[in-house]
């Protein structure tokens, strides 16, 4: 099987501050990954990368098999900690808008109401509460089948309804779309992702697939390493 | 071309929603049409000097006006980044910097004839305006405007002193479009005349296709991290 995402040997720096090191990285169709790490270890950038809305600083990222990367990757959902939204358009509109570049076959209504947006779709964006505009984010991320999803800290400003709605939306996704899921509430993902990527200081120090136990291990480090770190040490492995 | 229309329509109706870029530019426009217009009525020029410094006067509004406007034509998709949306829906960036550009066009147009008109009713020059062969001349004008405007504000947007940077970056590239317009008005409203061999007639039209042509193949590197 050919990989959908070839990261190699990817490296990114912000001024003189190097966040990502040397990542190679193939992630294959169906793949529900979930993307962990501290703060500040570069899951940010990395999913940014997987969308082409960065050029890495030394390394190639390609989608598919386009003979060169083209950026950005059309047909991502993504969703970062901007909302990528228009703020003085509708709810409604905004949808519309990214709906119609799509070629959207789904019926926007049922979008809406898939999201529980139906009765806030005529009001402007800047109107709604940061939780609704993160729901209405993650709508436009899901827009049009998307072959590939990446989702940076999905559940950031989400309520528990919103929350519930997003993992029934996960749960409904084709088996051939990649999902890559930064976040840190990582048991309420455990289930439903079958490989595990931990990022520290912009290395990649963990990567396993499907294999609970391990995986199970590796939360547990985490865990540990996140204790011992606000306890003001830090673990090198 | 349908990108660049659904584009087009996003930016319309986000006028309509807001009326922050029209409201604003509609009100300055008027605000400078008037005043400079008061301002020259009551320095009882002669009617031969308020004829030798119309067409001056057109450009300059349009100029203090038009960067006013265009530095804020990028504002709405830059704001929490939504033209990455645009891009990762299948825009391309050629097809956003084109729908801009007719969308800061055509509003530059509108502001420009607004201008034109107040100036003409509060001066009342002696000369008959030629209003189409002007007309050519202005989209020639608005057209290198507003494609090297879009992308020296996607430039200067990354920097603190964006305000400072933007006019000191368009300035020197505008000059020669700017020494055109001037140059081509002049021959048009006094001397009644304009001639399709003349250097400026030829070089606006040449001018306006360069300027676009750079803004669509370099807007990509702007705007993309």
């Amino acid at each position: 099987m050919k990989p959908r995402i070839q990261l190699a040997q990817v490296s990114h720096r912000y001024h003189e501050r190097r966040v990502i090191r040397d990542i190679t990285l193939d992630i294959f169709p169906g793949e529900r990954i979930l993307l962990a790490g501290s703060n500040g270890s570069g899951k940010s950038t990395l999913l940014k990368i997987a969308a082409g809305l960065i050029t890495p600083w030394k390394g190639t990222c390609r989608f598919g098999r386009a003979p060169k990367a083209q950026r950005p990757f059309s047909g991502f959902g993504y969703l970062g900690h901007e909302l990528l939204l228009y703020r003085g358009l509708t709810v409604h509109q905004n949808l519309g808008l990214f709906s119609k570049l799509k070629r959207s076959p789904l019926d926007l209504e049922q979008v809406l109401q898939q999201w529980d947006l139906s009765d806030k779709k005529h009001r402007i964006l800047n109107e709604l509460s940061r939780g609704e505009r993160a729901r209405v984010a993650l709508a436009r991320s899901f827009l049009g089948s998307p072959r590939v999803l990446l989702l940076d800290e999905p559940t950031a400003h989400l309520d528990t309804d919103g929350v519930a709605l997003l993992r029934s939306h996960l749960a409904q996704i084709s088996e051939d779309t990649v999902v890559v899921l930064s976040t840190h509430e990582h048991d309420l993902f455990r289930s439903f992702s079958n490989r595990v990527i931990i990022l520290h200081k912009g290395e990649l120090q963990f990567r396993e697939r499907e294999d609970q136990l391990a995986t199970k291990r590796m939360f547990d480090v985490c865990a540990t390493r996140r204790n011992l770190q606000t306890g003001g040490q830090e673990i090198n492995q | 071309m349908r990108a660049i229309f659904i584009l087009f329509q996003k930016d319309l109706i986000h006028e309509r929603n807001s009326g922050e870029l029209i409201l604003v530019s509609v009100t300055l426009c008027l605000l400078l049409g008037t005043l400079t217009a008061f301002g020259l009525r009551e320095a009882v020029l002669a009617p031969e000097a308020i004829d030798r410094t119309f067409g001056t006067l057109v450009w300059l509004l349009f100029l203090f006006s038009g960067m006013l406007v265009s530095v804020r034509l990028l504002d709405s998709d830059l704001r929490d980044s939504a033209y990455q949306a645009l891009l990762l829906s299948g825009a391309s960036p050629t097809q956003l910097f084109l729908s801009k550009a007719l969308f800061g066009g055509i509003l530059l147009l509108a502001l420009h004839a607004l201008q034109f008109a107040i100036l003409y009713i509060f001066l009342q020059p002696t000369f008959s305006p030629q209003i189409l062969l002007f007309f050519l001349i202005s989209v020639c004008v608005v057209c290198c405007f507003v494609s090297l405007s879009l992308l020296l504000s996607a430039i200067a947007e990354h920097s603190r002193l964006k305000a400072v940077l933007f006019p000191i970056l368009l300035l020197p590239v505008l000059f020669p479009v700017f020494f055109g317009a001037l140059s081509t008005t002049q021959d048009l409203f006094l001397n009644q005349q304009f001639d399709l061999t003349s250097f400026w007639v030829e070089a606006l039209p040449a001018l306006a296709l360069v300027y676009l042509g750079l803004g669509v193949s370099l807007f990509e590197y702007v705007i993309l991290e």
